[in-house]
């Protein structure tokens, strides 16, 4: 029984031997360079071919509205801060020149 | 044309030196993932798969070895990728009919190599099955050198070992295809 079960095995391992080659099927080279020319004008998109330069685009464009918002915020709050100052300017030379003309006597 | 001219070719994106490279090649590549992945209309999708992975990456190959050796590569590349989802994807349904989700149905190996004799046709899907057991390193290279009758010199530059590791490793595949189909035998 054993040696039954060898030899079987052994014709198993053995069915693999003298596989005749078989032919790739028709079209498949078609296919094959339709593929690649779809990749071909996809790599033509500059940005495409070299994508560093669209994630350099992507953080120069991040990096320049962080600077702008942030500028921004500083303009406003400097406006202010001046405006308040100017304010008190002129409420210092009102009471300087009411003073001086004794106006307050 | 040689081996050199037509990389140097493909490197400069001749497109008639790619028609020529499928013309030469195509049928070693479709043999070659036949014969691992076991279906025809998968078998046919890497192969255009191998190809548009040699256009894309011509230009890293430095020609340390032949161009059949780098192709073979690459299709074992693609094919142990393609097993990998496809077990994953099984587990998945298992899964899922674990929890009654889906019927699970054991992959019932229908396929049938017409390039195996009529008389061994039988044998040969059963040892397409026990195949399917195998750690992937004995599969490989019990596929190359017995199906695609390739020599132990040839599957040791392929697989980038020695060949007494080859040697190694395809006593280990024949010891549990020994054992495998022995189960398969006695039950």
């Amino acid at each position: 029984m054993n040696r039954k079960i060898d030899l079987l095995v052994e014709e198993t391992i053995d069915s693999f031997n003298n596989i005749k080659k078989v032919e790739a099927p028709t079209g498949l080279n078609q296919k094959i360079l339709t593929d690649i020319n779809q990749l071909k004008i996809r790599e033509e998109v500059y940005l495409f071919r070299h994508p560093q330069w669209l994630i350099a685009a992507l953080v120069i464009g991040i990096v320049c509205n962080v600077y702008f918002a942030i500028s921004f915020s500083y303009n406003v709050n400097t406006e202010k801060n001046s405006t308040e100052t100017s304010d008190l300017a002129i409420f210092e030379n009102h009471f300087k020149l009411a003073s001086s003309t004794n106006l307050f006597e | 044309m040689s081996d050199l001219q037509l990389i140097a070719a493909l490197k400069e994106g001749d497109q008639q030196a790619f028609i020529m490279l499928i013309d030469l090649y195509k049928h070693l590549v479709f043999n070659t993932v036949l014969n691992m992945v076991h279906q025809f209309e998968e078998a046919e999708d890497i192969t255009q798969e191998v190809f548009i992975q040699v256009f894309q990456s011509v230009q890293q190959f430095r020609g340390d070895s032949k161009l059949s050796t780098w192709l073979y590569r690459i299709a074992i590349t693609k094919c142990l990728d393609w097993q990998r989802k496809n077990n994953a994807k099984k587990r998945m349904n298992s899964m899922k009919s674990i929890f009654g989700l889906e019927s699970h149905k054991d992959s019932i190996p229908d396929f049938q190599h017409p390039g195996i004799q009529l008389a061994n046709k039988e044998k040969a899907t059963i040892l397409y099955m026990a195949l399917k057991k195998l750690p992937e390193n004995q599969r490989i290279a019990f596929t190359l050198i017995k199906a695609d009758g390739l020599s132990y010199e040839e599957v040791s530059e392929i697989m980038q070992t020695s060949i007494k590791s080859l040697e190694g490793l395809m006593h280990r595949a024949k010891e549990n295809l020994r054992k495998n189909l022995e189960q398969f035998y006695k039950s």
